[in-house]
């Protein structure tokens, strides 16, 4: 699984800690995420898309 | 985000009070096993600081982290599992060694080491392998992330 999660964030300037608390989880869930060490749960993933104002696709794909 | 999934964890307050009562109970467990001349089964003070020792690790790992989401939950499965195989493993090595060691050592050794082994194997070796676990790999992420944050 890919994610373009670091890429929104530069994009936005944002910080690893600011998305974290934006969606309401960890800074280490959002490190693992963008290292593809953990794959979001759909609620999570919704709430990132609608966090980025992109659809899961554009932020998440298959490798 | 949706807490549903750690309604059984303890408050994050608990870590502070389970890693203080772990603390003080490993040093008069210590303190029990150096100063005090008796088997640890009659040593009741020592038994006594390992129980304490065992409920405030039991408070650490069963209390909540400062953000509790779904990827510590999952660092918590994962290391459940592991702990898991890992024990049930030395298990097996445990029950083969109940086969051959009485065939090489003297009856008093192989109760000393029987005795030893049974508790590596059983279930606080399984938590306690669970809380070393999880913590290294919370940690390990943690220092990861302030190396690249951007």
């Amino acid at each position: 699984m890919k994610n373009n999660l670091r890429v929104e964030r530069a994009v936005k300037r944002i910080t690893q800690q600011d998305l974290a608390e934006a969606v309401g989880v960890s800074r280490q869930t959002i490190y693992a995420i963008e290292n593809g060490k953990f794959i979001p749960s759909t609620e999570l993933a919704l709430k990132l898309s609608a966090y980025f104002g992109k659809t899961v696709n554009e932020l998440f794909s298959l490798s | 985000m949706n807490t549903n999934h750690h309604f059984l964890l303890l408050p994050h307050r608990f870590q502070t009070v389970g890693w203080i009562l772990a603390g003080v109970s490993a040093a008069g467990l210590a303190g029990a096993l150096l100063f005090v001349h008796a088997p640890f089964s009659a040593n009741s003070f020592a038994l006594i600081a390992y129980l304490l020792l065992l409920v405030g690790l039991f408070v650490v790992g069963f209390s909540r982290e400062q953000v509790e989401d779904e990827f510590t939950m999952n660092l918590r499965s994962s290391s459940v599992l592991t702990a898991l195989l890992v024990i049930f493993g030395l298990h097996l090595v445990y029950q083969l060694a109940l086969f051959i060691l009485p065939r090489i050592l003297n009856p008093s050794q192989f109760a000393e080491i029987a005795l030893t082994a049974s508790r590596l194997t059983g279930f606080t070796a399984v938590f306690v392998l669970y809380l070393v676990l999880f913590k290294i790999r919370l940690a390990r992420f943690t220092q990861k992330e302030g190396t690249h944050e951007e």
